[in-house]
């Protein structure tokens, strides 16, 4: 019998959406089906390590990123945007009843109290259970993200082509 | 609707009496190899421990898992099916449920 493989790409970064992402990406890597998660615009802020508003994020090593970031055409726009769209997985805001920042607390405590694993739980078993994280390459230059800020070691950075590929031959592609 | 509930009692009755004589000639004991205690986690915990074991062991060795979460049952039994692994029994005292696969 053929492996199945599913495609799951997560664009919001809501800390509800990617609950319910990571948790399908960790039931299907369980079941032994082949998971290629993608992740675009707003969708890296769960995958960003979160740091305080004055300290100095490294810059990116040139030689690393230069297959993956055009640095000349960067203007005071990505440090601009690095700024307000710190993410990290525990600071996520929901989608609804955010409350200026009360929402997630106890939607937080909600979850603790009835033992669900954590968001960044979530991501580091996904990443043992083998499932595969790739960036669009275009949201990631434009952002400003960076490949070794990430709590994830391993995260490939494609292509369109590549999400057409990977959802071709996938059984079942999610959009979250 | 009596006869329902007298035919319903007896199948209890008889169910229990073989459930005893299964555990007085001991044929319910089988060697286990792992043991998982998920007790009091949630999904998908339980999933992705079962599957993390499940991985690292051999085929044809047994390994029983304990848990009490709702769909904890419905989970390790579609973990069977999807895997090809064998369910060996399943023993329930209250919400708590035991479960023994071979993989």
């Amino acid at each position: 019998m053929e492996k199945k493989s599913v495609t799951i790409l997560l664009q919001s970064g809501d800390l509800d959406k990617a609950l319910c992402a990571f948790i399908f990406a960790n039931g299907y890597a369980a079941l032994g089906i082949e998971v290629k998660m993608w992740f675009m615009i707003w969708g890296y802020n769960c995958l960003k390590k979160r740091r305080g508003l004055f300290s100095r994020r490294p810059k990116p090593d040139p030689a690393r990123e230069a297959a993956y970031r055009v640095l000349e055409t960067d203007n005071y726009l990505q440090p601009m945007i690095e700024l307000l769209n710190r993410g990290g997985a525990g600071h996520l805001p929901l989608s609804r009843l955010n409350l200026m920042g009360l929402g997630p607390l106890l939607f937080g405590r909600m979850l603790k109290k009835k033992n669900i694993m954590t968001l960044e739980e979530l991501i580091r078993s996904a990443d043992d259970l083998g499932v595969r994280f790739k960036m669009c390459q275009i949201c990631f230059d434009a952002m400003g993200v960076s490949v070794d800020d990430l709590i994830v070691p391993n995260v490939e950075v494609k292509g369109v082509s590549e999400y057409a590929r990977d959802t071709m031959a996938a059984h079942v592609n999610l959009f979250i | 609707m009596p006869v329902a509930m007298v035919c319903k009692a007896a199948y209890t009755v008889v169910e229990v009496l073989i459930g005893n004589v299964r555990a007085i000639t001991g044929e319910e004991s089988v060697q286990v190899d792992r043991e998982i205690d998920v007790v009091g986690r949630s999904c998908p915990l339980p999933l992705i421990t079962l599957a993390k074991e499940v991985r690292a062991m051999q085929r044809g060795q047994v390994v029983r898992i304990i848990g009490n979460d709702p769909i904890f049952e419905e989970t390790v039994v579609d973990f069977c099916r999807e895997g090809g692994h064998e369910l060996l029994e399943t023993t329930r005292s209250g919400k708590v449920v035991s479960m023994v696969i071979r993989v």
